[in-house]
């Protein structure tokens, strides 16, 4: 167990030197010419107005308290699922049940009307 | 001969008895080999990129009736192969452009976080018969996990731009990333229900029936929610590149827009790669018992035709707005997805535990045939009302 994650952690360094790498190779390539202009903020042309870190849409909060359900949802639903075969009948009907809980969970949150985009 | 037979395999054990012919201690040869083994790994996705954009770039190019890259002056070798590679060196001789007021450290650890969450993925991925990184024991739950680290990125790319078009496009794109996380992470529930474990090779190894034959609802569900993570058509709005041109990373310019560029494609490939594992059966196919080496070429035929399914989809599928992305996956993939568990895991219990996986795979099609077809008469139905509603609401005006 030790030893499989001991692998993990050798692919994660690689992973992130493989991630370091190109911007430091282009660094010893690449021209630098900075000027005011062209780091100026892409935006059709025109200057950007106010503060760039505003206050967002309150819909996406919606959606990440939805989904946080669901995630968290499907992270119990595992180790059930990885002992489908061996249950009865029994384990797999509570199971749906708290699925069927859920959908109600769902169909609340549809009827409320936060899956609308507005 | 033996030896070819068995030939990726068989390279890392005569490497690790050169090792260990030499003097070192026998943990120093264990790590060397597993530092050595990580970093073959981590180069097979990279250095397969440049040949699987070109792949993907002649494929486009033929939907739309075009010849795609097939010169590029003195780089471009036969039909354009090296295309890729010109574009790479062109990247890395970019001027880095970073926006005035970004938040620097963000901005520039962003695209490094990408290519590394997309290398990462490779840990886990069977690639032949025996030929595996790590066989987890967690393994489909380590990649769903990676998934969402992704996301993170996505925020960072776009928080960290100090553009206003970057930061929402970023929002949108979250939104839409974690609302397809569930029915992908429901449809892996069904295949880690019939195959009985986490681990990627166990999984491959139950698949005597292709889970495709057995579960096409799920396999479906699954594909519906992988393009939307790719940002994909119909559901591209992460990227949305005639629209919005390049979503959150609009601001990086030179290696680190390719990057993200790369790290696109890497976990396109990582998807076809992650589909063909759980329902096409992965590397399995005749004649791997004898000469394992084929079971790789096998995993790499599967890889190529899902990905000419998802670039099917990707240019022959119009774009769909926000909401109707959002409502697709709430209002119809969601619903499916749990509906679709409780059908499958029911209908597996109506035989005995002590069944062939025939028979298993028989009734989970039967749930999956079943479902889709109360589905679709559902869909039927909803849509005659819509109509009528709409056309009673002209007939008023």
């Amino acid at each position: 167990m030790l030893d499989q994650f001991t692998f993990i952690g050798v692919f994660l360094i690689v992973a992130l030197v493989f991630g370091i790498a190109p911007p430091v190779l282009g660094y010893l390539v690449r021209p630098r010419k900075p000027s005011p202009r062209k780091a100026q903020v892409y935006e059709c042309g025109m200057p950007t107005h106010g503060k760039t870190w505003v206050q967002f849409k309150a819909q996406y909060y919606n959606f990440a308290l939805a989904f946080i359900v669901f995630d968290v949802v499907a992270a119990f639903l595992l180790p059930w699922a990885l002992a489908y075969n061996a249950l009865g009948l029994y384990a797999t009907v509570e199971a749906i049940a708290f699925i069927l809980i859920l959908l109600g969970g769902l169909v609340y949150v549809w009827r409320k009307g936060a899956l609308e985009w507005m | 001969m033996e030896f070819l037979k068995n030939l990726i395999v068989n390279v890392g054990l005569w490497f690790q008895g050169l090792l260990a012919s030499t003097s070192l201690p026998e943990t120093w040869v264990l790590a060397i080999t597993r530092a050595a083994g990580a970093l073959a790994l981590a180069l097979v996705p990279l250095v397969t990129i440049f040949f699987f954009i070109w792949y993907e770039r002649k494929i486009v190019a033929r939907i739309g009736s075009r010849l795609g890259p097939n010169n590029s002056g003195a780089y471009g070798g036969p039909w354009g192969i090296f295309q890729v590679f010109a574009d790479a060196i062109k990247m890395f001789t970019k001027e880095d452009v970073i926006p005035a007021g970004a938040d620097r450290w963000v901005f520039n650890v962003a695209p490094m976080l990408t290519l590394a969450i997309a290398v990462m993925i490779w840990a886990v991925l069977p690639l032949g018969k025996g030929l595996i990184g790590i066989d987890l024991n967690i393994g489909i739950f380590y990649l769903l996990s990676l998934g969402s680290g992704s996301i993170v990125t996505v925020v960072m790319a776009g928080w960290g731009s100090n553009n206003k078009y970057a930061l929402l496009a970023a929002f949108r794109s979250i939104a839409t990333l974690i609302s397809y996380e569930i029915p992908k992470a429901l449809s892996v529930l069904v295949v880690v229900m019939l195959a009985g474990s986490l681990s990627m090779q166990d999984i491959v190894a139950a698949q005597d029936v292709a889970f495709l034959l057995a579960l096409p609802l799920t396999a479906f569900l699954f594909l519906a929610a992988t393009l939307s993570e790719l940002g994909r058509r119909p559901f591209d709005l992460v990227e949305a590149d005639s629209e919005i041109v390049a979503g959150y990373f609009v601001e990086y310019s030179g290696i680190k827009f390719g990057m993200f560029y790369v790290a696109q494609f890497m976990n396109q490939l990582a998807a076809a790669a992650i589909f063909s594992t759980l329902f096409l059966g992965g590397w399995r196919g005749p004649w791997v018992d004898q000469v394992p080496v084929l079971s790789t070429l096998w995993l790499t035929a599967k890889i190529l035709l899902s990905v000419l399914i998802i670039q099917f989809f990707q240019y022959t599928l119009p774009r769909l707005r926000i909401d109707q992305v959002l409502a697709f996956n709430w209002k119809f993939l969601t619903p499916l997805a749990l509906v679709n568990v409780c059908a499958v895991a029911l209908a597996g219990k109506t035989v005995p535990a002590s069944a062939g996986p025939l028979t298993q795979a028989g009734i989970s099609l039967g749930a999956n045939v079943v479902l889709t077809l109360i589905v679709l008469g559902i869909l039927a139905i909803a849509g005659r009302q819509a109509r009528q509603r709409e056309a009673s609401r002209l007939a008023t005006q």
